[in-house]
Protein backbone atom coordinates (compact mmCIF):
# COMPACT_ATOMS: atom_id res chain seq x y z
CA UNK A 1 0.00 0.00 0.00
CA UNK A 2 0.99 3.61 -0.48
CA UNK A 3 2.27 5.31 2.79
CA UNK A 4 0.48 7.95 1.67
CA UNK A 5 -2.56 6.48 2.26
CA UNK A 6 -1.43 4.10 5.22
CA UNK A 7 -3.16 4.84 8.86
CA UNK A 8 -0.27 6.07 10.80
CA UNK A 9 -1.97 4.75 13.85
CA UNK A 10 -0.80 1.44 12.65
CA UNK A 11 2.42 2.30 13.23
CA UNK A 12 1.46 3.65 16.78
CA UNK A 13 2.86 2.87 19.34
CA UNK A 14 7.05 3.91 18.11
CA UNK A 15 10.26 2.47 19.50
CA UNK A 16 11.88 5.33 21.34
CA UNK A 17 14.66 5.41 18.36
CA UNK A 18 11.87 5.84 15.85
CA UNK A 19 10.69 8.75 17.41
CA UNK A 20 13.37 10.61 18.48
CA UNK A 21 14.70 10.04 15.03
CA UNK A 22 11.56 11.12 13.80
CA UNK A 23 11.94 14.26 16.35
CA UNK A 24 15.51 14.91 15.08
CA UNK A 25 13.52 15.46 11.24
CA UNK A 26 10.75 17.68 12.36
CA UNK A 27 12.60 20.75 11.92
CA UNK A 28 14.60 20.18 8.41
CA UNK A 29 16.88 17.28 7.19
CA UNK A 30 19.53 16.16 9.10
CA UNK A 31 22.39 13.29 8.06
CA UNK A 32 22.94 9.99 10.54
CA UNK A 33 25.63 11.64 12.52
CA UNK A 34 23.67 15.06 12.76
CA UNK A 35 20.34 13.21 14.33
CA UNK A 36 22.21 10.94 16.95
CA UNK A 37 23.80 14.83 18.16
CA UNK A 38 20.09 15.76 18.13
CA UNK A 39 18.74 13.03 19.57
CA UNK A 40 21.52 13.05 22.48
CA UNK A 41 21.06 16.53 23.16
CA UNK A 42 17.32 16.83 23.47
CA UNK A 43 17.59 13.89 25.73
CA UNK A 44 20.34 15.35 27.82
CA UNK A 45 22.24 12.47 27.04
CA UNK A 46 19.89 9.71 28.23
CA UNK A 47 19.25 8.37 24.35
CA UNK A 48 22.33 7.33 22.86
CA UNK A 49 22.23 5.90 19.36
CA UNK A 50 25.32 3.72 18.41
CA UNK A 51 25.58 3.14 14.26
CA UNK A 52 23.44 0.17 14.67
CA UNK A 53 20.45 0.96 16.06
CA UNK A 54 20.59 4.18 13.98
CA UNK A 55 21.02 2.87 10.45
CA UNK A 56 18.56 -0.28 11.63
CA UNK A 57 16.13 2.36 12.41
CA UNK A 58 16.61 4.45 9.96
CA UNK A 59 16.46 1.15 7.29
CA UNK A 60 13.37 0.07 8.94
CA UNK A 61 11.70 3.55 8.81
CA UNK A 62 13.08 3.81 4.63
CA UNK A 63 11.21 0.89 3.97
CA UNK A 64 7.79 1.85 6.01
CA UNK A 65 7.92 5.11 3.92
CA UNK A 66 8.25 7.63 6.88
CA UNK A 67 11.46 9.08 5.89
CA UNK A 68 13.26 9.20 2.49
CA UNK A 69 17.08 10.12 1.64
CA UNK A 70 17.08 13.61 0.37
CA UNK A 71 20.66 14.12 -0.95
CA UNK A 72 24.12 13.03 -0.78
CA UNK A 73 26.78 15.63 -0.11
CA UNK A 74 29.81 16.60 2.75
CA UNK A 75 28.73 18.24 5.68
CA UNK A 76 30.97 21.76 6.17
CA UNK A 77 31.50 21.81 9.93
CA UNK A 78 32.69 17.94 10.15
CA UNK A 79 35.16 16.89 7.39
CA UNK A 80 34.75 16.34 3.47
CA UNK A 81 33.20 12.69 3.87
CA UNK A 82 29.87 12.35 1.94
CA UNK A 83 26.84 11.86 3.71
CA UNK A 84 23.76 11.28 3.08
CA UNK A 85 20.78 13.04 4.21
CA UNK A 86 17.39 12.20 5.66
CA UNK A 87 14.20 14.38 5.50
CA UNK A 88 10.61 13.44 6.76
CA UNK A 89 7.80 12.32 4.56
CA UNK A 90 4.19 13.39 5.14
CA UNK A 91 3.15 9.98 5.94
CA UNK A 92 6.12 10.21 8.49
CA UNK A 93 5.14 13.71 10.22
CA UNK A 94 1.47 11.75 10.05
CA UNK A 95 2.95 9.59 12.41
CA UNK A 96 5.17 11.77 14.43
CA UNK A 97 1.77 13.55 15.36
CA UNK A 98 -0.24 10.46 15.87
CA UNK A 99 2.50 9.00 18.35
CA UNK A 100 3.00 12.53 20.06
CA UNK A 101 -0.50 12.90 20.77
CA UNK A 102 -0.61 9.23 22.29
CA UNK A 103 2.16 10.45 24.50
CA UNK A 104 0.52 13.74 25.11
CA UNK A 105 -2.74 11.79 26.18
CA UNK A 106 -0.72 9.42 28.88
CA UNK A 107 1.28 12.66 30.37
CA UNK A 108 -2.49 14.36 30.85
CA UNK A 109 -3.49 11.53 32.84
CA UNK A 110 -0.52 11.26 34.90
CA UNK A 111 -1.19 14.31 35.81
CA UNK A 112 -4.61 14.01 36.46
CA UNK A 113 -3.29 11.36 38.57
CA UNK A 114 -0.28 13.18 40.53
CA UNK A 115 1.51 10.18 38.78
CA UNK A 116 4.47 13.10 37.72
CA UNK A 117 6.17 13.07 40.53
CA UNK A 118 8.74 16.27 40.81
CA UNK A 119 8.39 16.66 37.27
CA UNK A 120 7.48 19.89 36.07
CA UNK A 121 4.92 20.32 33.59
CA UNK A 122 3.73 23.16 31.39
CA UNK A 123 1.00 23.87 29.68
CA UNK A 124 -3.12 22.79 30.67
CA UNK B 1 42.75 4.27 9.35
CA UNK B 2 43.27 3.71 13.00
CA UNK B 3 43.00 0.55 14.95
CA UNK B 4 39.48 1.16 16.47
CA UNK B 5 37.92 1.83 13.21
CA UNK B 6 39.73 -1.59 11.76
CA UNK B 7 38.01 -3.59 14.74
CA UNK B 8 34.46 -2.26 13.96
CA UNK B 9 34.82 -2.57 10.47
CA UNK B 10 35.56 -6.09 11.43
CA UNK B 11 32.60 -6.13 13.89
CA UNK B 12 30.43 -5.25 10.95
CA UNK B 13 31.23 -7.96 8.85
CA UNK B 14 28.38 -9.97 10.89
CA UNK B 15 25.58 -7.88 10.02
CA UNK B 16 23.85 -9.00 6.81
CA UNK B 17 25.20 -9.07 3.47
CA UNK B 18 22.45 -6.93 2.44
CA UNK B 19 22.81 -4.75 5.61
CA UNK B 20 26.28 -4.08 4.81
CA UNK B 21 26.15 -3.01 1.36
CA UNK B 22 24.10 -0.38 2.22
CA UNK B 23 24.93 1.04 5.87
CA UNK B 24 28.64 -0.29 6.00
CA UNK B 25 30.49 3.11 4.75
CA UNK B 26 27.96 5.46 6.64
CA UNK B 27 28.18 3.25 10.34
CA UNK B 28 31.94 3.00 9.76
CA UNK B 29 31.60 7.25 8.90
CA UNK B 30 29.36 7.74 12.12
CA UNK B 31 31.60 5.36 14.20
CA UNK B 32 34.80 7.86 13.37
CA UNK B 33 32.94 10.93 14.07
CA UNK B 34 32.10 9.22 17.44
CA UNK B 35 35.38 8.21 17.91
CA UNK B 36 37.07 12.08 17.40
CA UNK B 37 34.68 13.33 19.69
CA UNK B 38 35.73 10.44 22.55
CA UNK B 39 39.17 11.17 22.29
CA UNK B 40 38.72 15.05 22.55
CA UNK B 41 36.73 13.98 26.11
CA UNK B 42 39.08 11.10 26.90
CA UNK B 43 36.27 8.48 26.71
CA UNK B 44 37.17 5.90 24.16
CA UNK B 45 36.68 3.26 26.80
CA UNK B 46 33.37 4.67 27.14
CA UNK B 47 32.41 4.60 23.29
CA UNK B 48 33.72 0.88 22.67
CA UNK B 49 31.30 -0.75 25.59
CA UNK B 50 28.57 1.79 24.09
CA UNK B 51 29.57 0.15 20.88
CA UNK B 52 29.93 -3.31 21.32
CA UNK B 53 26.48 -3.34 23.35
CA UNK B 54 25.31 -1.54 20.33
CA UNK B 55 26.69 -4.54 18.04
CA UNK B 56 25.22 -7.17 20.34
CA UNK B 57 21.72 -6.04 20.60
CA UNK B 58 21.66 -5.22 16.38
CA UNK B 59 23.24 -8.39 14.67
CA UNK B 60 20.68 -10.86 15.91
CA UNK B 61 17.84 -8.39 14.85
CA UNK B 62 19.11 -7.53 11.72
CA UNK B 63 19.76 -11.25 10.78
CA UNK B 64 16.01 -11.87 11.69
CA UNK B 65 14.35 -8.94 9.85
CA UNK B 66 16.59 -10.15 6.72
CA UNK B 67 14.67 -13.07 6.57
CA UNK B 68 11.58 -11.20 6.18
CA UNK B 69 9.93 -8.39 7.78
CA UNK B 70 6.78 -7.83 9.78
CA UNK B 71 5.36 -11.36 9.48
CA UNK B 72 4.20 -12.62 12.69
CA UNK B 73 2.03 -15.73 12.31
CA UNK B 74 -2.21 -15.43 13.43
CA UNK B 75 -3.07 -17.05 16.59
CA UNK B 76 -5.23 -19.62 15.22
CA UNK B 77 -1.98 -20.77 13.66
CA UNK B 78 -0.08 -21.17 16.88
CA UNK B 79 -3.15 -22.26 18.73
CA UNK B 80 -3.25 -25.56 16.00
CA UNK B 81 0.63 -25.44 16.55
CA UNK B 82 0.34 -25.88 20.13
CA UNK B 83 -2.65 -28.30 20.78
CA UNK B 84 -0.40 -31.08 20.39
CA UNK B 85 1.71 -30.02 22.88
CA UNK B 86 -1.45 -29.14 25.65
CA UNK B 87 -1.62 -32.60 25.02
CA UNK B 88 1.75 -33.43 25.87
CA UNK B 89 2.37 -31.42 28.71
CA UNK B 90 -0.67 -32.50 30.65
CA UNK B 91 -0.55 -36.63 30.23
CA UNK B 92 -1.60 -38.54 33.59
CA UNK B 93 1.56 -39.49 35.05
CA UNK B 94 3.92 -42.67 33.06
CA UNK B 95 4.56 -45.28 34.87
CA UNK B 96 8.14 -44.84 34.28
CA UNK B 97 9.34 -41.88 35.08
CA UNK B 98 12.12 -41.48 32.20
CA UNK B 99 9.41 -41.31 29.48
CA UNK B 100 7.51 -38.66 31.51
CA UNK B 101 10.50 -36.32 31.75
CA UNK B 102 10.82 -37.59 27.90
CA UNK B 103 7.71 -36.52 26.67
CA UNK B 104 7.73 -33.38 28.60
CA UNK B 105 10.89 -32.76 27.21
CA UNK B 106 9.44 -32.95 23.08
CA UNK B 107 6.63 -30.73 24.42
CA UNK B 108 8.80 -28.23 26.04
CA UNK B 109 10.53 -27.50 22.61
CA UNK B 110 7.63 -27.95 20.77
CA UNK B 111 6.66 -24.91 22.75
CA UNK B 112 9.60 -22.65 22.90
CA UNK B 113 10.06 -23.26 18.66
CA UNK B 114 6.01 -21.92 18.72
CA UNK B 115 6.88 -18.99 21.12
CA UNK B 116 9.99 -18.25 18.89
CA UNK B 117 8.43 -17.74 16.17
CA UNK B 118 5.51 -15.98 17.58
CA UNK B 119 7.39 -13.44 19.52
CA UNK B 120 9.89 -12.32 16.44
CA UNK B 121 9.07 -11.14 13.21
CA UNK B 122 10.24 -14.32 11.34
CA UNK B 123 13.64 -15.10 12.51
CA UNK B 124 16.60 -16.09 9.62
CA UNK B 125 16.96 -19.70 8.47
CA UNK B 126 20.45 -19.75 10.03
CA UNK B 127 18.68 -19.94 14.04
CA UNK B 128 16.71 -22.84 13.72
CA UNK B 129 19.17 -25.41 13.04
CA UNK B 130 21.55 -23.84 15.65
CA UNK B 131 18.27 -23.95 18.11
CA UNK B 132 17.51 -27.38 16.98
CA UNK B 133 21.17 -28.23 18.07
CA UNK B 134 21.26 -26.09 21.11
CA UNK B 135 17.79 -28.22 22.25
CA UNK B 136 18.37 -31.37 21.41
CA UNK B 137 21.87 -31.01 23.96
CA UNK B 138 20.27 -29.60 26.39
CA UNK B 139 17.43 -32.47 26.51
CA UNK B 140 19.96 -34.86 26.94
CA UNK B 141 22.25 -32.57 29.49
CA UNK B 142 18.97 -32.38 31.46
CA UNK B 143 17.84 -35.96 31.34
CA UNK B 144 21.39 -37.06 32.13
CA UNK B 145 21.38 -34.91 35.10
CA UNK B 146 18.07 -35.93 36.02
CA UNK B 147 18.82 -39.70 35.78
CA UNK B 148 21.99 -39.73 37.36
CA UNK B 149 23.79 -41.27 34.28
CA UNK B 150 25.87 -39.57 31.87
CA UNK B 151 25.40 -40.48 28.34
CA UNK B 152 27.39 -38.20 26.71
CA UNK B 153 29.92 -40.24 25.72
CA UNK B 154 30.43 -42.37 22.29
CA UNK B 155 28.24 -42.30 19.73
CA UNK B 156 25.36 -40.20 21.00
CA UNK B 157 27.29 -37.00 20.48
CA UNK B 158 27.49 -37.03 16.71
CA UNK B 159 24.01 -38.51 16.71
CA UNK B 160 21.87 -35.22 16.37
CA UNK B 161 24.02 -33.63 13.95
CA UNK B 162 23.30 -36.72 12.08
CA UNK B 163 20.20 -35.41 11.65
CA UNK B 164 20.84 -31.47 11.04
CA UNK B 165 21.81 -32.67 7.09
CA UNK B 166 18.68 -31.89 6.03
CA UNK B 167 18.74 -28.60 7.59
CA UNK B 168 21.79 -27.26 6.68
CA UNK B 169 21.07 -28.65 3.07
CA UNK B 170 17.68 -26.13 3.21
CA UNK B 171 20.42 -23.20 4.97
CA UNK B 172 22.89 -23.53 2.07
CA UNK B 173 19.75 -23.55 -0.49
CA UNK B 174 19.08 -19.72 -0.47
CA UNK B 175 16.69 -19.70 -3.25
CA UNK B 176 14.38 -21.70 -1.12
CA UNK B 177 11.99 -18.85 -0.43
CA UNK B 178 11.85 -18.28 3.04
CA UNK B 179 8.63 -19.61 4.46
CA UNK B 180 9.31 -22.95 3.06
CA UNK B 181 12.66 -23.01 4.26
CA UNK B 182 11.60 -22.69 7.74
CA UNK B 183 9.38 -25.12 7.42
CA UNK B 184 12.00 -27.42 5.70
CA UNK B 185 14.45 -26.21 8.71
CA UNK B 186 11.89 -27.51 11.30
CA UNK B 187 11.69 -30.79 9.86
CA UNK B 188 15.67 -31.03 10.72
CA UNK B 189 14.97 -29.85 14.29
CA UNK B 190 12.03 -32.17 14.77
CA UNK B 191 14.87 -34.77 13.20
CA UNK B 192 17.46 -34.11 15.69
CA UNK B 193 15.02 -33.83 18.61
CA UNK B 194 13.02 -37.04 18.43
CA UNK B 195 15.92 -39.45 18.27
CA UNK B 196 18.14 -37.82 20.65
CA UNK B 197 15.14 -37.99 23.35
CA UNK B 198 14.74 -41.90 22.44
CA UNK B 199 18.17 -42.37 22.59
CA UNK B 200 17.56 -41.63 26.48
CA UNK B 201 14.70 -44.04 26.92
CA UNK B 202 16.65 -46.78 27.00
CA UNK B 203 19.63 -48.67 24.80
CA UNK B 204 19.47 -46.49 21.72
CA UNK B 205 16.80 -46.15 19.57
CA UNK B 206 15.98 -49.90 19.17
CA UNK B 207 15.35 -50.81 22.48
CA UNK B 208 12.99 -47.72 22.60
CA UNK B 209 10.96 -49.02 19.84
CA UNK B 210 12.64 -46.27 17.71
CA UNK B 211 14.40 -48.20 15.11
CA UNK B 212 11.14 -49.01 13.23
CA UNK B 213 9.40 -46.27 14.88
CA UNK B 214 11.23 -43.11 13.76
CA UNK B 215 11.38 -43.75 10.33
CA UNK B 216 7.68 -44.24 9.73
CA UNK B 217 7.59 -41.18 12.14
CA UNK B 218 9.28 -39.14 9.72
CA UNK B 219 7.80 -40.47 6.67
CA UNK B 220 4.52 -39.41 7.89
CA UNK B 221 6.07 -36.29 8.84
CA UNK B 222 7.39 -35.78 5.12
CA UNK B 223 3.87 -36.88 3.72
CA UNK B 224 1.93 -34.23 5.83
CA UNK B 225 4.56 -31.91 4.84
CA UNK B 226 4.38 -32.15 1.32
CA UNK B 227 1.27 -30.96 0.50
CA UNK B 228 0.74 -28.89 3.65
CA UNK B 229 4.34 -27.04 3.85
CA UNK B 230 3.97 -25.19 1.08
CA UNK B 231 0.18 -24.19 1.43
CA UNK B 232 -0.62 -23.55 4.50
CA UNK B 233 2.86 -22.46 6.52
CA UNK B 234 5.27 -23.51 8.85
CA UNK B 235 2.68 -23.71 11.91
CA UNK B 236 0.35 -25.48 10.11
CA UNK B 237 2.90 -28.58 9.25
CA UNK B 238 3.93 -28.05 12.47
CA UNK B 239 0.62 -28.99 13.94
CA UNK B 240 0.25 -31.94 11.27
CA UNK B 241 3.81 -33.27 12.49
CA UNK B 242 2.98 -33.18 16.16
CA UNK B 243 -0.64 -34.59 15.52
CA UNK B 244 0.87 -37.31 13.25
CA UNK B 245 4.03 -38.31 16.38
CA UNK B 246 1.58 -38.09 19.30
CA UNK B 247 -0.77 -40.82 17.24
CA UNK B 248 2.60 -42.93 16.95
CA UNK B 249 3.38 -42.35 20.35
CA UNK B 250 0.51 -43.27 22.20
CA UNK B 251 -1.27 -46.03 19.53
CA UNK B 252 1.27 -48.39 17.86
CA UNK B 253 4.46 -47.90 20.88
CA UNK B 254 4.67 -50.93 22.78
CA UNK B 255 7.43 -49.85 24.65
CA UNK B 256 5.42 -47.01 25.95
CA UNK B 257 2.89 -49.35 27.49
CA UNK B 258 -0.36 -47.12 27.38
CA UNK B 259 -2.35 -48.66 24.34
CA UNK B 260 -5.72 -48.33 25.23
CA UNK B 261 -6.12 -48.07 28.82
CA UNK B 262 -7.80 -45.47 29.98
CA UNK B 263 -7.15 -41.42 29.76
CA UNK B 264 -4.01 -42.28 27.20
CA UNK B 265 -6.28 -44.31 24.95
CA UNK B 266 -8.66 -41.47 25.08
CA UNK B 267 -5.69 -38.61 24.23
CA UNK B 268 -4.77 -40.68 21.37
CA UNK B 269 -7.84 -41.09 19.58
CA UNK B 270 -8.50 -37.11 20.48
CA UNK B 271 -5.48 -36.80 18.86
CA UNK B 272 -6.13 -39.28 15.61
CA UNK B 273 -9.66 -37.86 15.36
CA UNK B 274 -8.61 -34.22 15.06
CA UNK B 275 -5.56 -34.64 12.60
CA UNK B 276 -8.13 -37.10 10.67
CA UNK B 277 -9.98 -33.58 10.81
CA UNK B 278 -8.13 -31.58 10.08
CA UNK B 279 -6.89 -32.86 7.22
CA UNK B 280 -10.34 -32.84 5.01
CA UNK B 281 -10.66 -29.21 6.79
CA UNK B 282 -7.08 -27.93 5.10
CA UNK B 283 -7.94 -30.12 1.98
CA UNK B 284 -10.90 -28.07 1.23
CA UNK B 285 -8.39 -24.97 1.32
CA UNK B 286 -5.93 -26.57 -0.80
CA UNK B 287 -5.27 -24.08 -4.15
CA UNK B 288 -4.75 -26.95 -6.96
CA UNK B 289 -6.68 -30.26 -7.80
CA UNK B 290 -3.64 -32.44 -7.19
CA UNK B 291 -3.10 -30.31 -4.11
CA UNK B 292 -5.96 -31.86 -2.83
CA UNK B 293 -6.03 -35.12 -3.40
CA UNK B 294 -2.84 -35.11 -1.75
CA UNK B 295 -3.62 -33.21 0.72
CA UNK B 296 -6.27 -35.63 2.16
CA UNK B 297 -4.59 -39.47 0.42
CA UNK B 298 -1.33 -39.08 1.52
CA UNK B 299 -1.72 -38.20 5.29
CA UNK B 300 -5.09 -40.62 5.66
CA UNK B 301 -3.00 -43.49 3.56
CA UNK B 302 0.06 -42.76 6.24
CA UNK B 303 -2.04 -42.90 9.12
CA UNK B 304 -3.53 -45.91 8.14
CA UNK B 305 -0.90 -48.06 6.77
CA UNK B 306 0.81 -47.12 10.52
CA UNK B 307 -2.09 -47.74 12.43
CA UNK B 308 -3.37 -50.61 10.97
CA UNK B 309 -1.30 -52.32 8.74
CA UNK B 310 2.28 -52.09 10.65
CA UNK B 311 1.56 -52.77 13.98
CA UNK B 312 0.79 -56.50 13.36
CA UNK B 313 3.74 -56.79 11.53
CA UNK B 314 6.24 -54.91 13.15
CA UNK B 315 4.81 -57.35 16.17
CA UNK B 316 4.94 -60.46 14.07
CA UNK B 317 8.54 -60.42 12.20
CA UNK B 318 10.17 -57.48 13.81
CA UNK B 319 13.28 -58.38 16.18
CA UNK B 320 11.50 -56.65 18.79
CA UNK B 321 8.36 -57.57 20.24
CA UNK B 322 8.20 -56.61 24.08
CA UNK B 323 10.95 -53.91 23.96
CA UNK B 324 13.86 -55.90 23.97
CA UNK B 325 16.11 -56.56 21.13
CA UNK B 326 19.38 -58.53 21.33
CA UNK B 327 21.51 -55.44 20.19
CA UNK B 328 24.32 -57.17 19.12
CA UNK B 329 22.66 -58.81 16.25
CA UNK B 330 23.20 -58.53 12.74
CA UNK B 331 19.66 -57.61 12.10
CA UNK B 332 19.31 -54.91 14.50
CA UNK B 333 22.71 -53.18 13.48
CA UNK B 334 20.80 -53.52 9.85
CA UNK B 335 17.67 -52.01 11.19
CA UNK B 336 19.73 -49.22 13.00
CA UNK B 337 21.64 -48.34 9.90
CA UNK B 338 18.51 -48.06 8.01
CA UNK B 339 16.94 -46.07 10.09
CA UNK B 340 20.00 -43.14 9.64
CA UNK B 341 19.72 -44.05 6.14
CA UNK B 342 15.75 -43.34 5.84
CA UNK B 343 15.71 -40.22 7.43
CA UNK B 344 18.50 -38.94 6.10
CA UNK B 345 16.47 -39.81 2.76
CA UNK B 346 13.27 -38.47 3.61
CA UNK B 347 14.49 -35.08 4.61
CA UNK B 348 16.48 -34.99 1.52
CA UNK B 349 13.84 -35.76 -0.59
CA UNK B 350 11.79 -33.27 1.12
CA UNK B 351 14.22 -30.62 0.50
CA UNK B 352 14.41 -31.55 -3.28
CA UNK B 353 10.55 -31.76 -3.33
CA UNK B 354 10.43 -28.62 -2.00
CA UNK B 355 12.94 -26.57 -4.04
CA UNK B 356 11.07 -28.32 -7.06
CA UNK B 357 7.83 -26.56 -5.84
CA UNK B 358 8.97 -23.13 -5.01
CA UNK B 359 10.94 -23.15 -8.02
CA UNK B 360 7.37 -23.52 -10.25
CA UNK B 361 5.94 -20.87 -7.78
CA UNK B 362 8.80 -18.39 -8.23
CA UNK B 363 8.69 -18.79 -11.91
CA UNK B 364 5.06 -18.85 -11.96
CA UNK B 365 5.00 -15.26 -10.07
CA UNK B 366 7.31 -13.96 -12.24
CA UNK B 367 5.19 -14.82 -14.93
CA UNK B 368 2.50 -13.42 -13.26
CA UNK B 369 5.04 -9.77 -12.34
CA UNK B 370 5.71 -9.62 -16.26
Amino acid sequence: MNPAQSDPDQEIPLTPAVFHILLALADGEKHGYAIMKEVESVTDGAVRMGPGTLYGSIKRMLKAGMIRESDERPDPELDDARRRYYELTGYGRRVLEAEAQRLAQAVRVARRKNALGGATTTGG
Amino acid sequence: MSNSERIYRLFLTLYPREHRRHYEELMVTHFRDQLKEARRERAVLHLWLRTLIDVVTTVPLEHMQSAGMHYVYPWSEVLLAILPTSVLLFLPPQSDQIERFVLLGLGLIYLAIVVVYRSQDRPAAWVLPILGLAGTYSVFWVFSVLLGEWRWGGEYIPFPLVYLLPAGIVVLTRSIRDGNRLTLVLFGILMATSPGVYLLQGEGSLAAGGALEVPALFLLAAALGLPFASRYGFLGTLFMVGSAQMAIEFTIDPSLQIRFDGWPRLLSLLNLGTTLIIIPFLTLRARSGLGRVLAFLLPLATCLLLLIVLPPLIYTYSPYTAGHVDTAGLVERAIYLTNYAVQILVGMAFALTLYGTNRKDDLRASRINN
